[in-house]
This record gives C-alpha cells, sequence and structure tokens, in this order.
C-alpha cells in the first residue's frame, strides 16, 4: 500500500512538467498518412475554383486555383515540391495535369498560398473536379488526430464530347508524292500474271538444241555450197570414175587415159610423162613398189605400141591398174 | 409444335451460314469497284487529312480482302500499297510492296514507293536491323528470271552460230579429225579467229560474255528465291518487343529490346503463334505473329 502512494506521488510530480514541454516540430514519422502534405500548423479548409468555363469538350482546358490559408511554422509551410504530386494524384486519372508554376501565389501577410493548375478532361464521364484533401500535421493536437485533414469543395463541370472537325480540318501539307494517289487500272489488278518459271525439260532442250542445229546446219551448207577445196576434193575423187568409163570405149587411147588420170587424181604435172617419170612420182607419193612398176610396165608397153610394131595397146591392163592404184593404202581423200 | 421446333433449330443453325454466304458472294470485281471509289474519295480529299485518311484505310481494307480472295498482281500490290500509305499504314505499305516485287521486280514505281517508305522506319541509333543498301543500281531495269532465261537463250544461241562460223571457215577436214587434232583446233580456234576473222570473234566474245553473266545472274536469282522460300521477310506492324524466347515471361533482347514499325526482318523458325527471325545485323529473337506481316 505505501509502494503504491509512492508511485502516485511520483506520477503527479512528474505530469506538469511534461505537460509544460513545446510540442516538437517535426512531425513523427508513427501514424504519418501516406496524403500528407508537409505541412504543419493549423490551417483551414482550402478553397478551390475554377477560374474558366466549367462547361466544356473532352481535352478543353479548365482553370483551377486552390487556395490554402493557415498558421503555422515557416518549416511547415506549404510548399509545391510537396503538394504538386498530391495534385497530381487527386486528377491524373479524370484530366490532363498541368502545373501553371508561373500563376502561383505566396501571400505570407495574409497567410494564403495560391496553386493554379489546368485540367483537361479525358472523357466525358466526368461530373466533378474532385476537391483536393488537404492532410496536415498539428503539433497541438494529440493521439489519432494529429494529422487532420480538409476537403475542398468539388467542382461541378460538363464535359461534352469533342466536336468532329475532320471536315473542315485542312493542311497544307502532304507528306506522299503524287504518285501514291494515282491507283493501278483494274483490268491489271484482277488478271494474275503467269508464274515466269522456265520448266526443266525446255531449259535442257534449250542446252542442246543450239549446237545440234549449228552442227547440222554446218553440214548441210557445207553440202549445198561447197567451197573450191571441197569441189577439188569431189573432181579428184570422180577421176577414177571417169578414166573407167573411158577405157572402156572401143577405140580409147588408154596411155592419155592413165596419164589425164594421174594428173586429175594425184596432181602429176607431167602431161606426157616417160615411165621412169611416173613410177618416180608414184614412188615419191608413198605408193607401193610392186603398184609403181605396174604402172611403169604399162606406160613401157604403150610406149612399145607407140612406136615400133610391138603388141597393140594393152587397153584390158588399164582398169585393173587404176583399181589397183585406187586400192593402195597412201591413197587418201 | 414438333415440327415447328425443328424448323427453328434449322433456321438458327442455316441463318448464319446463309448470310455469311450472301456477304462472300461478292465477286472480286464489285470489291475492286469498292476499293477504287473509296480510294478516289481519299484523293478528292487530300487536303483534309483525317478525312482523306478514312477513306484511304477503308480502300486498303477491301484491297487486302482481294488478296485474301486470292488475287495476286503487282498491280494489286502497288494499290494497296499506295492506300496504307496514304492511310498512315505504312508498315503494310511496305509488305505489300514486297509482295508485289515478288511478282514483278523490274517493277520501278514499286521499288521507289518502296525506297520512299522505307525512310520513315525509325532505326535504332546503332543502326541494328537497318539494311543493307541495294547493290542494283535503280537506273538499270532488273530482269526476272524469264528475263535472265531469255537474255542466256540470247547469248547462248549466238556463241554457238560464232563458234560454228568460225569452225566452218578453218581448214577442218572430217578425215583427218583425230583427237589431238581437236583438241589443237579447240585451243588454236580463237586465236586463229582474232586474226582472220576478227568481226566474228568480237560477236563471239560478247556473246560467250552475255551468255556467262546472265547465267551467274539466273542462278543467284534462283538461289534468292530459295532464301526467300526458307526465310520469308517479314515486316513489324507496330512497334513491339523482341523477345529471347516464344513467350512474353522471356527477357527481352538485349541488343535491340524493341523492334521499330516498319522494320524487315527474315522468318527462320516458327512455333505456334511465336515467330523466330532475324534481323539484317543478324540479331535473332522472337516476336508474336499478330505483329508482323509475313511476305508470302
Amino acid at each position: 500500500m505505501r509502494r503504491w502512494a509512492y508511485l502516485l506521488g511520483l506520477l503527479l510530480a512528474a505530469t506538469p512538467a511534461a505537460l509544460a514541454q513545446p510540442a516538437p516540430l517535426e512531425p513523427p514519422i508513427a501514424d504519418r498518412p501516406v496524403d500528407f502534405s508537409h505541412i504543419i500548423g493549423k490551417y483551414q479548409r482550402p478553397e478551390q475554383k475554377a477560374t474558366t468555363p466549367t462547361e466544356v469538350h473532352v481535352e478543353d482546358p479548365i482553370t483551377v486555383k486552390i487556395t490554402i490559408t493557415g498558421v503555422g511554422p515557416e518549416k511547415g509551410e506549404p510548399s509545391r515540391k510537396h503538394l504538386h504530386p498530391l495534385f497530381e494524384n487527386t486528377w491524373k486519372d479524370d484530366f490532363y495535369v498541368q502545373e501553371m508554376r508561373d500563376e502561383h501565389e505566396v501571400d505570407r501577410a495574409k497567410r494564403r498560398w495560391t496553386f493554379v493548375y489546368r485540367l483537361k478532361p479525358k472523357h466525358t464521364g466526368i461530373e466533378t473536379i474532385v476537391g483536393f484533401k488537404l492532410r496536415y500535421y498539428d503539433p497541438s493536437i494529440g493521439g489519432e488526430m494529429k494529422f487532420p485533414s480538409h476537403f475542398a469543395r468539388h467542382i461541378k463541370i460538363t464535359v461534352k464530347p469533342k466536336p468532329d472537325q475532320s471536315e473542315t480540318f485542312q493542311t497544307d501539307v502532304l507528306a506522299a508524292p503524287d504518285s501514291f494517289y494515282a491507283p493501278s487500272p483494274a483490268s491489271e489488278v484482277l488478271s494474275t500474271p503467269a508464274p515466269a518459271i522456265v520448266p526443266a525439260i525446255p531449259l535442257v532442250l534449250l542446252l542442246v538444241l543450239p549446237p545440234l542445229v549449228c552442227l547440222f546446219g554446218a553440214l548441210a551448207w557445207r553440202r549445198l555450197f561447197p567451197d573450191t577445196a571441197s569441189l577439188a576434193i569431189k573432181h579428184r575423187r570422180g577421176a577414177a570414175q571417169r578414166a573407167l568409163a573411158q577405157v572402156q570405149a572401143p577405140d580409147a587411147r588408154v596411155r592419155e587415159i592413165v596419164c589425164r588420170y594421174l594428173t586429175e587424181r594425184f596432181d602429176f604435172a607431167v602431161a606426157d610423162p616417160t615411165p621412169a617419170e611416173a613410177h618416180g612420182f608414184l614412188k615419191r607419193r608413198g605408193f607401193t613398189i610392186s603398184n609403181c612398176d605396174r604402172v611403169r610396165a604399162f606406160l613401157q608397153a604403150c610406149d612399145a605400141a607407140r612406136y615400133t610394131e610391138g603388141p597393140a595397146t594393152p587397153a584390158h591392163a588399164a582398169a585393173p591398174l587404176i583399181e589397183a592404184l585406187e586400192a593402195d593404202p597412201c591413197v587418201r581423200d | 409444335m414438333r415440327a415447328r421446333l425443328i424448323l427453328g433449330t434449322i433456321l438458327m443453325l442455316v441463318a448464319p451460314t446463309i448470310a455469311a454466304a450472301q456477304i462472300s458472294a461478292r465477286t472480286d470485281a464489285e470489291i475492286l469497284a469498292e476499293a477504287e471509289a473509296a480510294f478516289r474519295k481519299g484523293a478528292e480529299n487530300k487536303p483534309r487529312l483525317l478525312v482523306a485518311n478514312k477513306h484511304f484505310a477503308n480502300a486498303a481494307d477491301r484491297y487486302r480482302e482481294l488478296h485474301q480472295r486470292g488475287v495476286r498482281s503487282p498491280a494489286l500490290y502497288l494499290s494497296l500499297g499506295n492506300a496504307a500509305v496514304l492511310a498512315d499504314r505504312w508498315s503494310e505499305a511496305i509488305w505489300a510492296y514486297q509482295m508485289g516485287l515478288m511478282l514483278d521486280p523490274n517493277h520501278t514505281a514499286m521499288r521507289e514507293h518502296l525506297a520512299f517508305v522505307r525512310a520513315k522506319v525509325i532505326y535504332p541509333p546503332d543502326g541494328r536491323g537497318r539494311l543493307k543498301p541495294e547493290s542494283w543500281p535503280t537506273w538499270l531495269p532488273r530482269p526476272s528470271a524469264f528475263g535472265w532465261t531469255l537474255l542466256f537463250t540470247l547469248g547462248y544461241v549466238l556463241a554457238c552460230v560464232g563458234i560454228t562460223v568460225a569452225i566452218m571457215n578453218q581448214p577442218i577436214r572430217a578425215t583427218a579429225l583425230t583427237f589431238l587434232w581437236v583438241v589443237l583446233s579447240v585451243i588454236d580456234l580463237p586465236f586463229a579467229m582474232l586474226v582472220h576473222q576478227p568481226r566474228i570473234f568480237a560477236l563471239t566474245a560478247l556473246s560467250i560474255l552475255l551468255a556467262f553473266a546472265s547465267g551467274v545472274s539466273l542462278w543467284k536469282e534462283d538461289q534468292q528465291a530459295e532464301i526467300d522460300r526458307r526465310t520469308p521477310i517479314v515486316v513489324v506492324v507496330d512497334t513491339s518487343p523482341l523477345l529471347r524466347g516464344n513467350g512474353i515471361s522471356y527477357e527481352p533482347h538485349a541488343d535491340i529490346p524493341v523492334l521499330p514499325r516498319g522494320l524487315e526482318a527474315r522468318l527462320i523458325h516458327r512455333r505456334g503463334a511465336w515467330l523466330q527471325i532475324r534481323l539484317s545485323t543478324d540479331e535473332v529473337g522472337w516476336v508474336h505473329r499478330s505483329q508482323v506481316l509475313v511476305v508470302q
């Protein structure tokens, strides 16, 4: 019992001293609300009013003035640094918020702070500009009410749809050149072009045909229009046939026929050769010795018949002689 | 009662089909007429930008409908591209011009318009995804595969004729054709032609050159067509993220996290609704199918 009396005495002695201490200027961290404006003192309900018409179209501006009046230490005066985020949070869902910093006013003599904002409504469903909630710290109030709040009055507004000005809106700036304004002809739009793909078979033919055509063309050309060399070859090839035909005649002069044959067929330059000359020529051309001897013997027999009273000209030996010469391995063309 | 119920059910089932059939009963010519009318209205309202945009967008939609119905012509894609550009849907225009150039690579107007629209693409500052400049001179006609084939044919035939004429003028005899002789003749032929038949030599050399150049071009064209078939071009319709994997849970690409509108890339793989693409600067990533238009 004595102990309780002692404690009560101590409490009674300490309470006046505690009450006499000045209230702390720093707002307490504990219980500080998220929308605290960092204003300290005693402040009145903020005044919020529109200074421009409140019947607007979407995205038309409305100027709003918020006036805060009250008393408090200099450290806890209203400042845009802390208030701007709060203003913005209040309206940002419905408005594009633009701070008019040049138009803010501070009148310390009258303890009045004025903040000016330009709000542009985002849609037609807005009926009011929500009143700003001022939450400040009052050091003279203790307990749970030390962060009192005042709401500014809502401002009634009317938001109308934005007028359609597309019919009257004109511009001189044309981004695209004139060629973009020319549509394609209808006939071309609906005509699907055939795919320009070369199939494999015609491609192979294309590679093979030109050389073949050129080859056969060249051969045909040569046959139709033979050159001098070809004609000479042809004439030379025909020499044997002509000689064989001539020697079949009854009064054929076989020596002349054989000599002409040698001239036409083998380019033998001597018109009336001796047997030795003919033998030597054929030997140089590469004829076999037997054929060379055979020609010499034939010419000697002809000469004998021509200059002496010997046997008749060996006409029957001319044809086999020509055939033997034609069959000689050294004869080409 | 039962009969009415059955009739009602049948009508409910059939009615949407009939309606759809009526909508699709429009002919290509009718849709084209609508598109042209909208295009004309847009051109008439040229100074009134918003009105013109609306009409051009309508025209572009109609042309696109023709594309969806299977119409394929360079003229259609030129008109679609023009309408899309004028409707400020220029990424779609890039796609349309690319489609048209697949059909007609030598379409000068389409190439010029494509270059104009490509200039609108805002590439990242470091140039990633930027296309390499065209190597083909703009003033030079660009033959198609068919054109290259014709040029090759011309060069090949002329070369064959030239060589044949040269051989015919050489002293070649059929009986003297041995292998070595033929080889020596072939080696000697150009020199003999140059000395004895300079005109034929020049013509033949030019023809061989033409055949060779057009053959190489044809081969390259074929290679390009194969590349286009395997990895078609995709055009980014709207600014969209480039992800590391085929899902939104994957991180964006480290080098180029966002693809600009109108960027062109190559499609290298498909997986569901996601496409793996490769940019011209070799970055690889994934985009959603709805974000791109495939040139195919």
